[in-house]
């Protein structure tokens, strides 16, 4: 009876997996309830955060309370006034809309409207002294006249209180306690700006504008300490009167501009916190999703052995890889519900809040914006779920998997964290970093400022992880070590084995490629830079390919035992053969071009282009620049070395690998890869060279399986390389010879017919040069060397 | 159709090596129930494991329908089924769930599952939980799910890891009739336990395992006269106190008491 997947079956396998999941209480607390929880708790702190942090802002506004002794006086409309002053347009007060000054008239009629206008106070007057109301947060400030002893006293003492506004005002203390005609004299300080008033002529007739004299004299204000909201009235309190007073001043002296003035925006602030905010979020997503996943992975592995049903399972005649797969579809499908509910429950507090059009405007948070979050978290899950599969895979019990994850999660926050960082920029580095990458592209998204480029990286990083950790996870699932009555642990999992191997298994390529990746991309990106000199960064970038490329699998083919001449097909072939795979090499090697260049082209064309003309341009620089390099330097760096590292890596370790497959798919996927390294490590993220690259590879991965040997293909490659590099050196020649191509052009028919010509005589040559001969047939199985 | 010829396995512990079994043979055709009797720790599972390829041997082999087991043996693993005292059942899943979630997992086309299933379910009394959730049921319950989960894909071998631990004589009697009923089936049949009366009861023949040797193989009568025991408990207590008797220590290096080869 053979255990054949068919997709019904599979569909089963996946149902009974997602059955067991969601049929579980636990389960669905996470998915149901904590974000039912979670979200409206986080509105409150992040509201708590935008009031402190951004000041007066747009959709809050505070409450001035007017203490009951002043009930009768003309101080709420002095205070509007200053408002009016400081203010715009549209929160001005109506009716003495026309009194500000020329100057701030003329701003506010040519000016928007910034999108964090001021909000107008309101001013409510009190029944009592209003201390109550503060307690009780009813008002944020209260305002009351000082009594005469008090302020005479201060005043002597000279004391200079935050409390009290102007109080250094000279006049203010001369008037203080003063009797009424006094305050009405013509030395009233106030009356500068009601004769201004008055000249302006717009209020209402019956309007006694001396009464605005009254107000003249020192307040005081109790605000609650330490309360943010309270702080902000004090501080809109305190402008308010500072904007009357410089009125006052400008009225009696006239054309006086006072020395210093002060024009606070609260934008920059705003956009941090905005910023911080946006990260916030996606980080809350993904922790939240992390959670959704945990319990599943948990339940369907380490669960599984508890229960007892794991050794029902592994003797079963279908394979844990499928097992697996079946575990990890129930996991991801558990976790993006919880991401689903997660981010409807988050959209609906954003919008329920308000936050949401305070931190993005009225149309950012559209559902556009809020699928592609989901699909983010699409991904991050597939990685995570993966990841926990397999740690979970190893333990024996709920415990011991609780135990590991517990490291895990704390590890996962670590960079999450770090993302908060408003300065934080999202580079191509950053992008290789799990978590992060999607926490930062997630922000990138919120703020819509997503480069896409950068964010192809994140996606196929996050790709390469996800099948990585399902690779050993399907490793570690049921695997001998993890039943009972055996020695496992993770030692003997990585410990060199007894036998030796002709080729490398698929699991041991996945994981020395997702190694290799992230090191690689990041040892060629800062050695070189460690240099000045140009030849020493040509140097090291040399080293790191060789010690990265060709070093890595070299090494894990030792350590694992693998033998070196079957899987990077050291063979030289037979001596007879070699005249026909050299021409073939040749022909290939000056025709080959021609294709990639007009496959090149053809993906430009299709728009699927990402160089921009400053690349042009730096690499134009670089040209230069490599022209005064001795020249067998070059062709050493570029095109030999790639030669040779990349054809041992490809055609080498990764084509031996994939020897379970037909040669198809071997030369296919091997291909892939090789395009996918050539995007994504190159400094620039060039999506065009996808194509002619993969193209090179499945070219190059033919002729090593049909030769079954390294060589000509590293010929070829070099070969391939050293034309490309001289048709750039000697440009000059070259023009003037009127054969140059032009960037970004295509190549004149005759040469693209030679061209063509000489590819298939090429691909002849080694067909007939292999014709007949032994070699490698994919797919087969390996059988073990005794 | 069961056969294991001269296993050998050892466990290595932080440098410590346990000889778990020191070349156990024995053989077991169709129709027939092979008793593999001993204290704990005698290598009962490690046996067990061994024939179903959840482990290397270090040396001999084990087969199943003449073909060798290993841990890539999909098909050998496909004619066995395995019931073992450790198993247990998803508790989320009814009864009707999880067992045809095992025919899935031996890939058994969807109409021969649930022919099978009315089977097993008159055959084990399942019916009036079926379609309850298996957190619901009591242990001999359990016990009989546990059992109709073997047979999903009708194997014709049956491996039984002591099977009635934990049972009381209403649930072990039904384990008795399972295996006479696996018997009739013409399966052959391991049975592994430490239970020396229900063994005298179900089994054909014996095989008697100490510290990793099979000391006796044979029938009741067989080793009741190379004994000089009656009763099995006594052969049990006299292999353990006097050690390795010489005539095993023999049928151990010729490659075991192995009567049907």
């Amino acid at each position: 009876m053979s255990a054949r997947v068919t997709p019904a079956r599979m569909i089963r396998l996946c149902l009974k997996e997602l059955r067991e999941s969601l049929r579980d209480r636990r389960t669905i607390v996470t998915l149901v309830l904590m974000p039912l929880l979670v979200y409206p708790l986080l509105s409150l702190v992040l509201n708590r955060v935008l009031l402190t942090g951004t000041g007066a802002k747009s959709g809050t506004f505070v409450t001035i309370g007017v203490g009951q002794e002043l009930s009768d006086s003309m101080l709420p409309v002095l205070l509007e006034i200053g408002f009016g002053q400081l203010g715009y347009r549209q929160t001005a007060p109506l009716f003495l809309e026309e009194i500000v000054d020329d100057r701030r008239r003329g701003r506010s009629q040519t000016d928007e409207p910034p999108a964090s206008a001021l909000p107008r106070p309101q001013i409510i007057l009190l029944p009592d002294n209003g201390r109550t109301a503060l307690r009780e947060g009813t008002v944020d400030v209260v305002i009351s006249r000082q009594s005469p002893e008090t302020e005479m006293d201060r005043a002597s003492a000279g004391q200079n209180n935050s409390d009290r506004v102007g109080s250094e005002n000279q006049h203010e203390d001369r008037i203080a306690g003063a009797p009424e005609s006094r305050r009405r004299s013509r030395f009233n300080p106030l009356r500068p700006l009601v004769d201004e008033i008055r000249a302006q002529n717009q209020l209402a007739e019956d309007f006694d504008l001396d009464r605005l004299l009254d107000a003249v004299g020192t307040y005081e204000v109790r605000y609650r300490d330490r309360d943010a909201q309270s702080e902000r009235a004090l501080q809109l309190l305190e402008r308010m009167m500072t904007a009357i007073n410089i009125q006052a001043v400008r009225g009696a002296l006239p054309g006086y501009v006072p020395p210093l003035l002060l024009d606070a925006t609260p934008v920059a602030m705003q956009a941090n916190y905005a910023e911080m905010l946006a990260t916030m979020i996606p980080l809350v997503l993904v922790l939240m999703t992390m959670a959704g996943a945990v319990y599943p992975a948990i339940d369907l592995t380490a669960g599984e052995r508890e229960r007892g049903t794991m050794e029902a399972l592994i003797v079963s005649p279908t394979s844990t890889a499928v097992l697996l797969l079946a575990k990890y579809s129930a996991v991801v499908t558990v976790s993006l519900l919880t991401a689903l509910a997660n981010l409807a429950a988050m959209s609906v507090t954003l919008w329920a809040s308000g936050i949401g059009k305070l931190l993005f405007g009225d149309g950012l948070l559209s559902l556009g914006v809020i699928g592609t979050v989901l699909a983010l978290l699409v991904l991050f899950t597939m990685f995570f779920a993966a990841l926990l599969l397999a740690v979970t895979s190893f333990a024996k019990s709920f415990k011991e998997a609780q135990a590991y994850l517990i490291p895990l999660m704390l590890l996962a926050l670590t960079p999450g964290v770090m993302s908060l960082m408003p300065g934080l920029k999202f580079t191509g580095l950053l992008a290789t970093v799990p978590l992060v990458n999607i926490v930062l592209l997630a922000r990138q998204v919120l703020v819509g400022a997503a480069e896409w480029n950068t964010a192809l990286v994140a996606i196929i990083c996050n790709a390469v992880y996800a099948l990585t950790a399902l690779v050993v996870a399907s490793r570690l699932f049921g695997s001998d070590a993890s039943m009972q009555g055996s020695q496992g642990s993770w030692g003997d999992l990585l410990m060199r084995p007894l036998q030796v191997k002709r080729y490398p298994s698929l699991d041991q390529m996945a994981l020395t490629m997702s190694a290799m990746f992230p090191l690689y991309f990041i040892a060629s990106s800062v050695l070189p830079s460690m240099s000045r000199d140009l030849s020493t960064k040509l140097w090291i970038s040399a080293a790191v390919s060789f010690g990265l490329i060709l070093g890595l699998p070299v090494w894990v083919a030792w350590y694992r035992r693998i033998q070196w001449f079957t899987t990077f097909r050291l063979q030289a072939g037979r001596l007879s053969q070699w005249p026909l795979w050299l021409s073939g090499v040749v022909l290939l090697g000056g025709s080959a071009w021609m294709l990639a260049h007009e496959i090149f082209i053809a993906a430009q064309m299709l728009g699927v282009g990402t160089i921009e003309i400053e690349h042009f341009e730096q690499v134009a620089m670089f040209k230069d620049q490599l022209s005064s390099l001795p020249w067998w330097l070059v062709m050493f760096v570029f095109a030999l070395t790639p030669a040779l590292c990349e054809e041992g890596l490809f055609r080498g370790f990764v084509l031996s690998s994939l020897h379970r497959y037909s040669a198809v798919w071997a030369i296919g996927l091997s291909a892939i890869l090789f395009g996918l390294m050539h995007v994504l490590t190159s400094n620039v993220l060039a999506v065009e060279r996808f194509l002619p690259t993969t193209f090179m590879g499945l070219l190059l991965a033919w002729i090593a399986l049909r030769t079954g040997s390294i060589w000509p293909g590293v010929a070829l490659h070099a070969l391939h390389n050293g034309f490309l590099l001289s048709a750039s050196r000697f440009e000059e020649q070259l023009r003037q010879w009127h054969i140059l191509v032009e960037e970004g052009k295509h190549l004149p028919p005759l040469w693209l017919a030679l061209g063509a010509v000489a590819f298939a005589a090429g691909c002849a040559a080694i067909w007939l040069g292999t014709r007949g001969a032994e070699r490698v047939r994919y797919p087969f199985e390996e059988s073990p060397i005794e | 159709m069961i056969v294991a010829s001269n296993l050998v396995k050892n466990f290595r512990w932080s440098g410590r090596t346990t000889q778990a079994l020191r070349g156990v043979s024995f053989a077991v055709p169709a129709g027939e129930v092979f008793g593999l009797l001993g204290p704990n720790g005698a290598g009962k599972t490690t046996t067990l494991r061994i024939i179903m390829g959840l482990l290397r041997p270090d040396s001999g082999y084990a087969e199943i329908g003449g073909v060798r087991t290993g841990p890539n043996s999909a098909a050998v693993r496909a004619n066995i089924g395995m019931v073992s005292t450790n198993d247990g059942v998803y508790p989320w899943l009814t009864v009707r769930e999880m067992l045809m979630y095992f025919a899935d997992l031996y890939a058994v086309p969807f109409d021969l599952a649930r022919e099978r299933l009315d089977r097993l379910v008159q055959q084990l009394q399942l019916a009036a939980f079926l379609d309850q959730r298996c957190c619901t049921l009591s242990t001999g319950q359990k016990q009989r799910v546990i059992l109709a989960r073997g047979l999903m894909h009708d194997p014709p071998v049956m491996l039984l890891d002591e099977p009635t631990r934990g049972l009381d004589v209403v649930g072990s009697q039904t384990v008795f009739e399972f295996i006479f009923h696996l018997k009739q089936l013409g399966k052959a049949v391991l049975l592994s336990t430490h239970r020396l009366d229900e063994a005298e009861r179900v089994c054909d023949r014996f095989g008697l395992l100490h510290r990793g040797d099979l000391m006796y193989a044979g029938s009741l009568a067989e080793i009741r006269e190379a004994t000089q025991h009656r009763h099995l408990t006594d052969m049990f207590l006299s292999m353990m106190r006097d050690g390795l008797p010489p005539n095993a220590q023999q049928s151990a290096a010729t490659g075991g008491p192995c009567p049907l080869e």
